[in-house]
């Protein structure tokens, strides 16, 4: 599950860089708000430049930015080889992801299984995406009309979904257990039932799955 | 002239008397009233696609809630963010600039004032073709504000109502484009020959930096218009991905300069409006002209960190560029509050807006450097957190720039003065409001709700952070009517006459009349002498100068004026 | 203060600077890997000469001695409004098709219809208080009335000057 810890850490890496960046700021500006406030009796200052100061802080904020932009790039690298590496794996288990209005289809590559619903009000009428916990799944995302997203936000996996065009998300789902998936590109009227489940099970429920054709497991 | 008959005495061209028709209004060449015009018409746009909103927020308050159908779902949030920003922020921020501009650079009217009218006209001709989708069979556009094919081809959404979008987003935008060209130029060339450019106000630096991306990068929107458009006609160029990424690629060359453009405006309000109030020269005046620039020049090139989620874009090129934005804006944080460190704060209403702007659009601007990092735009995009994270720059940032500037420059237009125990009511509430329906939206997003949901389901668990959030909306809609009552009544009892100068104002609009003549300055209200970015300022430490010392300090380097004099 | 002429480049400069500036960050995609490699390359450039055109107008008029406060001030804007209403019947044309241009005449027929209403009924006279009209009511004016003897004085002088013009001998 290379997507989850990767997002929570540079998340959480940037809140707290944010949260003490509008603390400092906040302070401030409370502070300044009650020291000059026109009651106090201090005069304004008739100073308009402080060019060493501002080019320093400006050179401070490069430093910043800079990191930033390091730990940003290298995380996205990072996340980028795993994927590589669970594509290119032996044991990789493809599965095409169709989106279409409104709806999904998986189907997969190593046994005739396939499944897709209706995804109709009534949540008993949305497909389930089985996978194999503990190796790498290849979901191979394409679109039979307009763009579409697939988002699981447990798992902090998306990927927008095109027709004419193939992306790919590639992950291991370390263990057994049900996410709900949804679509997060805005895609028309019922957008938002466009929802589907994704079920990873054990090696040997998964190849009972592909063996039974897509009978529920 | 005779005393008997004062009345049939000869006039001026064009007769005062005759002004004030509506014919007048409607033809006229000073660019103060075709500002007047546009923000009028946003103004009124932004109360009717405020109200909406507040049909959205009233579906979403509940899960499983039918108010609406999910196409009229779909109708109104598109015209609810199609109208905010091509219809109401974008045309304030142009427009101010048109009002002030010539004003503050001591010019006596903008250069090309028929191409500002015509610019106001196809404004309101889009604006017109866009409501005009409500009265189609299959109702307004319901793509989006980004209206993406293949979604928007006439196969999937055939009704008129999205022609009719894409037709108005056309026009408005072209509008824009004409009107921001009219202003720029006139910044850049028809200045009063002692405004230098090193001696413009902030405000109109701001102007300068809007609206050179908005030549650069709105002509793009045309194009992009354009393919849509032709998608209309032969939907099948939508097949192919090709297509589908170049309208993405035209749209947010665009749409991520807009942004600024929808901020950069209120950045020189703030900043005007705290440098009065704090009775000083806004700090750093050079470093924050200088980033004003650069941030523009390089909010040309982030426009893909729209596009990570795609997979069909340059993520490092575009988190680099993004993220090195925070420079130039830290800097001009960095004049607002080296400006009020050293100032002598009255806390006007105006006042209080602009500082209100300081921490909330703060808040906007963080989560931004959040979502240009790929990594968590992969996860945030297309929810909830994206939709806290611009309402935090365009509603919690833009909008009370937009009422600072609103409370500020309202004697200046109108010359009457704004009830001030109103305006705190309004600025509370519009504080608390927009704070409480924001914020929950970050969580929301958190937890996994995606934008343009018509209904959640109550095992969501999005109930409580929507209930909120819906709470806080109704607060907004108060002070919006506090607004109005305001407004109604300072119009209607004339009881506070503004005078030219109601708050010790430090550039040049303040040194005419209020309402100003026609031509800007006159014989009554000629230019004052300009040495700074500050005149006004100047003049009033001169003639206090000369009080205590008789002494004139402007004369041996005692101000330290920006220009090169 | 270098001189008149450097000061009315400045402007010129800055679009400069900024297209220069925009043109370098497109530049800069090069070396990234872009799926979708000139597009954005192109779009980027294409938004850097827009801003690069306006520079060299801004430069020209400088140069030509366009800076400097606006003088002349059109009177009135009705092409404005005009031109506005023509771009919304075409919008509406491509919308809902060509019949839309059958809109079109409809201001001339305002015009008969207003033309008309201008006639004056066969009965009406020319006296005061008769309907339709009015009597002229004289404007008084500061400056002497316009004399016959002034009025050939004014056109002596401009036949004078016409022959001045032509080389006679006045």
């Amino acid at each position: 599950m290379s997507f989850l810890p990767i997002f929570r850490d540079i998340f959480w890496l940037e809140v707290a860089i944010a949260a003490g960046v509008f603390l400092v700021i906040a302070v401030l500006l409370a502070v300044t708000l009650y020291r000059r406030r026109a009651g106090a009796g201090r005069p304004a200052s008739s100073r308009a430049d402080n060019l060493p100061l501002e080019i320093g802080y400006a050179v401070g904020l490069l430093g910043v930015a800079i990191f930033l932009v390091v730990v940003t790039a290298n995380a996205n690298h990072r996340q980028e080889q795993v994927q590589q590496a669970a594509r290119a794996a032996p044991d990789v288990a493809r599965i095409d992801v169709t989106g279409f209005q409104w709806c999904w289809e998986f189907a997969h590559r190593d046994g005739p299984a396939s499944e897709t619903g209706t995804c109709a009000e009534d949540p008993a009428t949305r497909p389930t995406l089985v996978v194999p916990a503990g190796r790498p799944v290849e979901l191979r995302l394409t679109s039979r009309d307009v763009v579409h997203a697939l988002w699981i936000p447990d798992l902090a996996l998306k990927s927008d979904v095109y027709p004419d065009h193939t992306n790919v998300l590639a992950t291991t789902f370390t263990e057994p257990g049900t996410w709900l998936g949804r679509c997060s590109e805005f895609c028309g009227t019922h957008h938002p039932t466009m929802e589907f489940w994704v079920r990873a099970v054990p090696e040997q429920e998964y190849q009972q799955y592909l063996a039974s054709g897509g009978a529920s497991v | 002239m005779t005393a008997t008959e004062p009345d049939r005495t000869q006039q001026d061209v064009p007769p005062s008397s005759r002004r004030g028709t509506a014919a007048a209004w409607l033809t006229t060449t000073d660019h103060k009233r075709i500002a007047l015009l546009t923000l009028g018409t946003a103004l009124v746009l932004f109360v009717v696609v405020g109200l909406i909103a507040l049909v959205v927020r009233a579906q979403l308050t509940l899960p499983d809630q039918h108010l609406v159908s999910n196409d009229l779902y779909n109708g109104l949030f598109t015209t609810h963010g199609s109208g905010m920003i091509y219809l109401v922020v974008t045309p304030i921020a142009i427009a101010l600039g048109l009002y002030l501009v010539p004003l503050q650079v001591g010019a006596p009217a903008v250069a090309a004032p028929r191409l500002a009218m015509a610019g106001f006209w196809l404004y309101l001709a889009g604006t017109v073709l866009i409501f005009a989708g409500f009265a189609t069979a299959l109702g307004p556009a319901a793509g989006g504000w980004y209206a993406y094919p293949p979604l928007n081809s006439s196969r999937y959404l055939p009704g008129a109502g999205q022609s009719l979008w894409i037709a108005g987003v056309f026009l408005a935008v072209l509008g824009m484009i004409f009107q921001a060209g009219t202003v720029l130029w006139t910044a850049l060339l028809k200045r009063a020959r002692s405004v230098t450019l090193m001696r413009m106000p902030v405000f109109t630096w701001s102007t300068i930096a809007t609206n050179l991306m908005v030549i650069g990068a709105f002509p793009s929107l045309l194009a992009a218009m354009a393919l849509l458009g032709w998608g209309r006609v032969f939907p099948d160029i939508f097949t192919e991905n090709l297509w589908n990424i170049a309208y993405q690629h035209l749209f947010w060359f665009f749409a991520h300069p807009v942004v600024y453009v929808m901020f950069f405006p209120f950045v020189g309000v703030v900043a005007e409006v705290l440098s009065t109030f704090a009775g000083r020269r806004f700090f750093g005046y050079r470093a924050t002209v200088v980033s004003l620039l650069v941030f523009a020049a390089f909010s040309m090139s982030v426009w893909g960190h729209h596009m990570f989620s795609t997979g069909q874009a340059s993520n490092d090129y575009y988190s680099l560029t993004s993220i090195l934005l925070l420079v130039p804006a830290g800097v001009e944080y960095f004049g607002f509050l080296a400006t009020l460190v050293g100032g002598h704060l009255r806390f006007t209403v105006p006042m209080l807006f602009a500082i209100a702007f300081v921490p909330q659009f703060l808040v906007g601007g963080l989560t931004g450097i959040m979502v240009a990092t790929p990594v968590i735009d992969y996860q945030v995009t297309d929810s909830y957190f994206i939709v806290a994270h611009w309402h935090y720059t365009l509603a919690a940032g833009s909008l009370f720039g937009i009422f600072a500037a609103f409370h500020f420059w309202f004697p200046k237009a109108t010359g009457l003065l704004l009830d001030e125990r109103l305006g705190r009511w309004q600025f509370w509430l519009l504080v608390v409001g927009t704070n409480t329906t924001f914020l929950p939206m970050f969580w929301l997003g958190l937890a996994g709700m995606p934008r343009r949901l018509a209904t959640y389901l109550p095992q969501d668990g999005f109930t409580t952070a929507n209930v909120i959030s819906s709470a806080g909306s109704v607060l907004i809609a108060l002070s919006v009517i506090v607004t109005i009552a305001n407004v109604v009544t300072s119009v209607r009892d004339r009881r506070r006459p503004a005078g030219d100068d109601p708050w010790q104002g430090l550039t040049l609009e303040w040194a005419t009349a209020s309402p100003p003549a026609p031509t800007n300055f006159d014989d009554q209200h000629p230019l004052p002498r300009i040495r700074s970015f500050t005149p006004l300022l100047d003049e009033r430490e001169r003639e206090e100068g000369e009080e205590r010392t008789g002494d004139d300090p402007a004369a041996h380097g005692g101000l330290r004026s920006g220009g090169s004099s | 203060m270098t001189g008149p002429a450097v000061k009315a480049d400045a402007p010129a400069h800055i679009v400069g600077l900024w297209a220069t500036l925009n043109a370098a960050l497109a530049g800069a995609i090069v070396l990234y890997v872009e799926p979708l490699f000139p597009l954005p390359l192109v779009l980027h450039l294409v938004g850097a000469a827009l801003v690069t055109i306006f520079g060299v107008a801004v430069l020209v008029a400088g140069r030509r001695g366009g800076a400097g406060p606006q003088l002349r001030l059109p009177y009135r804007s009705v092409a404005a409004l005009a031109g506005a209403t023509v771009a919304l019947l075409l919008a509406l044309t491509w919308v809902f098709g060509l019949w839309v241009l059958a809109l079109v005449p409809y201001p001339l027929l305002v015009a008969v219809v207003m033309v008309r209403r201008e006639r004056l009924p066969v009965d009406a006279t020319t006296q005061a208080g008769a309907p339709g009209t009015r009597s002229p009511v004289p404007v008084p004016v500061e400056r002497p009335l316009t004399t016959p003897e002034v009025c050939a004085r004014a056109l002596e002088i401009h036949h004078a000057q016409q022959r001045r013009g032509r080389g006679e001998a006045t």
